[in-house]
């Protein structure tokens, strides 16, 4: 942060008015060091010319310099002639007229000690005049970074724990320290102790010590300098705090919104990413104003672990807001990611780099670390890509969104790149570029995220109709008391889908007693228009069934109804079973049921209402007594997982081979991952010829 | 789930037993209800003159009843105009729903495109 410098001149006013009652000889005495009347008036009434001095004096200029450490550096009577020097004045036009505040100064890395890291020391000589009242040394706000001062030999204050050779280093708050009682009139060594953690560098591409000049005054000048740098550090933070508001408000409405839509979980995603947001902030605000979080835990809280975090979940949210199908890929390949920035960022931060990572492991993990973070930032831009091809609605300010989401995350390689990412916008405001992207970003989305709910649950509404009038016309073609069949019990398990799918079913006791028709099938599309397709089907099973038993010739008709009316299709499959229990079974595409564990061996054949002429397959076998038919409709073997993996043939026939019971194996494919319709339907031929019972299952998807 | 777009790229391949030139039609994404006219739509602008149809499935992600139904509209168009097709590119899961629902009648199903491309 640029530091408040500055010289003091303005209490003078108040001196002035002072001035004018007093004598020229107690004025001599109350006046600063340097402010002198200049002549010796004789007249009373006419003007006292007065010479203002400085309260305060920015030490700029020269430093002795040196690497390394030793106590006996902190002596006055040490002899530093031969060190280097370290020029701490301000680059000319660098300060802020505004907040007082000096020009930034490079640190030791980008002044002749590239990647020093460790112990250093500032030494200066001053001879002060006319001293009359205690004097105060103001401390930068920013160094690099904890730091002991010694004056005259003897410590005055530190910033940062020193134990030993180990160091604890905060976030540099602005620090004054008042001079020993007996610092008289005279000269005074400052030696300042300073020390710089290996990892600092990574933070700022000049690091290295003092970024500003002390400043050397009375004491009581001195606080209200101090009271100016923490004004300053407020105007600086100011924008973040406005982004912390915006984010703690944002964390609100999207926590309201998922507690009222669960089913959405862009929501949840973005709520994440506002709270890891939050915690970086209250982090860095906090630790602006109090030495609460050590320098150490700060920097792996917010740079280990909430950084790469919240680029791992602003991709997720974008995979969710988007509603992209291989989300659980996504997923396997944010983490890792995730995990190796984290490792690497840690292996290059304290407490590890240094002490346990060599230094000159940093050209090998940097570019790792980057290629995580790259490799993070290429899936984003990938998961953006493909999301606005699929979703060309709000297409704009998602891009936009994006683009400055991406600003906001990779604010920090900018800054390594040297492009200015804060900007003063005038009163000693600063303008975080981050900080603006991230709002603006969070202020697009969150009308995005409004504007879906809204949308959505217009959307509910109108389903809510729909599927009450689709329910309807169901519960008239979905039995809901099965008829009884002598000799045979039949078990069936309907889940609809929340859309109401096309899947459907039909038990017709025939003649001889004991005998039936058994028809499962499923039509394409959903919804009422899917609801009234199956009316159609099974008006013209019926009717079928009326001059005729035989399985194929009643497909055949449905099958020329079906192809009259065009863009109608299904898959069927129509089951004859006399009370001897040989079964025929017509197909038309339907997947093949199995006998007891064993899928039966069924020709393809083509959907209804594909071609007039079509060929059914047919199938006979004969059902002993204890033998089970299973049927289900295709919404089992396509039930989908969030990884986008399909339920499949294979655990069917695993759940066969364990009894399941219809009941059993349309749950397994609900839990599993329900996309469509689940329909089970079982026929068992008793072993004593009676039937035990006829059951019928219904639930319905949440 | 969000569907995706279904995309198809054509390529046409010299034949590599001779004769006519194979039109290759691979199909990315997910095939269903919504496919109609990345199906039919670029099944009915091939050039009349084409005899040979090879599709490609392997990018497919997702395929349900509904975009099967689309390419058996597709494999009666083409076997009406007397056009040979062969695919390949299918897991075993969808090589078994293409064989139920009669779809071999129509087109062979082979594991790639060099066995698929022999068979024409």
């Amino acid at each position: 942060m640029r530091r408040v410098g500055t010289l003091l001149l303005l209490l003078l006013c108040s001196f002035a008015q002072h001035a004018r009652a007093v004598s020229p000889a107690q004025r001599r005495q109350a006046l600063p060091p340097a402010a002198q009347p200049s002549s010796s008036a004789t007249q009373p009434s006419a003007p006292v010319p007065i010479l203002l001095g400085q309260s305060s004096v920015e030490l700029g200029g020269l430093w002795k310099f040196h690497a390394g450490d030793n106590p006996a550096w902190a002596q006055p009577n040490f002899d530093d002639s031969g060190w280097g020097a370290m020029d701490l004045t301000p680059p000319p036009g660098s300060a802020d007229a505004t907040l007082g505040i000096s020009g930034y100064i490079p640190g030791w890395t980008a002044r002749g000690y590239p990647h020093y890291a460790g112990f250093a020391w500032y030494r200066l000589k001053v001879n002060v005049q006319g001293l009359n009242r205690r004097l105060a040394l103001k401390m930068p706000s920013e160094v690099d970074d904890a730091y002991q001062i010694f004056v005259n030999g003897q410590l005055i204050g530190s910033f940062g724990r020193f134990k030993g050779h180990h160091v604890t280093a905060y976030s540099t708050l602005p620090m004054d320290f008042p001079l020993p009682k007996d610092c008289s009139s005279g000269p005074i060594t400052i030696a300042i102790r300073m020390w710089m953690d290996t990892a600092t560098p990574f933070n700022s591409p000049d690091a290295g010590g003092l970024h500003e000049p002390p400043v050397l005054g009375y004491a009581s000048v001195i606080d209200a300098l101090t009271r100016l740098d923490y004004d300053a550090t407020d105007h600086f933070i100011v924008s973040g705090l406005v982004e912390t508001m915006i984010l703690f408000m944002a964390l609100l409405m999207t926590l309201a919104l998922f507690w009222l839509d669960r089913t959405e979980k862009a929501y949840l995603w973005l709520a994440l990413v506002c709270l890891a947001a939050l915690l970086t902030n209250a982090i860095v605000i906090s630790g602006q104003f109090t030495a609460w979080i050590g320098e150490t835990a700060a920097v792996i809280l917010t740079q280990v672990l909430l950084s790469p975090l919240q680029n791992g979940l602003w991709v997720l949210f974008w995979g969710y807001w988007f509603r992209l199908r291989r989300i659980g890929l996504l997923h396997r390949i944010v983490w890792p990611l995730v995990a190796l920035m984290m490792v690497g960022i840690a292996m290059l931060r304290p407490p590890l780099y240094g002490p346990h990572i060599p230094v000159q492991m940093v050209g090998l993990i940097n570019p790792l670390v980057l290629l995580a973070k790259l490799g993070i930032g290429l899936i984003f831009l990938v998961v953006v890509y493909r999301g606005l091809r699929q979703q060309r609605t709000e297409g704009w300010s998602a891009a936009l969104a994006a683009l400055l989401i991406i600003i906001a995350n990779y604010r920090y390689e900018m800054r390594l790149l040297h492009i200015p990412i804060a900007f003063p916008v005038g009163g000693g405001f600063v303008v975080q570029i981050g900080t603006t992207a991230t709002v603006v970003s969070l202020l697009i989305i969150t009308v995005m995220l409004l504007v879906r709910f809204f949308h959505s649950q217009r959307l509910k509404e109108q389903w809510k109709i729909e599927i009450a009038q689709a329910q309807q016309v169901q519960r008239i073609l979905i039995p809901d008391e099965l008829p009884r069949v002598p000799g045979l019990t039949i078990h069936s398990e309907y889940r609809p889908a929340r859309e109401v799918g096309g899947d459907f079913f039909q038990v017709l006791p025939v003649q001889p007693p004991g005998s039936a028709l058994i028809m499962l099938g499923d039509v394409t599309g959903k919804g009422m228009q899917a609801g009234m397709l199956v009316a159609v089907i099974v008006g013209a099973m019926r009717a079928a069934a009326q001059h005729s038993s035989d399985p194929v010739e009643i497909l055949h008709e449905i099958n020329v109804q079906l192809c009259e009316r065009r863009h109608s299709s299904a898959t069927c499959l129509i089951l004859h079973i006399d009370p001897q229990g040989k079964v025929t079974i017509a197909s038309a595409g339907q997947l093949p049921p199995y006998l007891n564990d064993k899928e039966l061996e069924i020709p393809g054949a083509l959907p209804l209402g594909t071609i007039p002429d079509a060929d059914h397959s047919v199938t006979t076998l004969t059902l002993q007594p204890g033998d089970t038919l299973t049927l289900m409709s295709d919404g089992i073997v396509e039930a989908q997982d969030p990884g986008g993996a399909l339920f499949g043939f294979s655990r069917i026939d695993a759940l066969l081979r364990d009894r399941a019971t219809a009941d059993q194996i349309a749950t397994a494919a609900q839990e599993f991952g329900q996309e469509d319709d689940i329909l089970v339907l079982t026929v068992r031929r008793d072993p004593d010829g009676n039937p035990k019972s006829q059951t019928h299952g219904q639930k319905v998807a949440a | 789930m969000q569907e995706q777009v279904t995309r198809v790229s054509i390529e046409e391949l010299a034949a590599p037993n001779g004769g006519d030139p194979i039109t290759v039609l691979r199909f990315a994404g997910d095939i269903t209800s919504a496919s109609q006219p990345a199906i039919l739509g670029t099944y009915e602008g091939l050039a009349e003159t084409t005899r040979r149809i090879l599709l490609d499935f392997s990018k497919v992600e997702y395929l349900n009843s509904s975009g099967i139904a689309l390419v058996i509209q597709m494999l009666i168009a083409a076997s009406k105009h007397g056009r040979t097709i062969r695919s390949f590119g299918l897991s075993a899961h969808f090589q078994k729903v293409f064989t139920m629902v009669g779809i071999t009648r129509y087109t062979s199903i082979h594991p790639d495109q060099v066995s698929a491309c022999s068979a024409f």
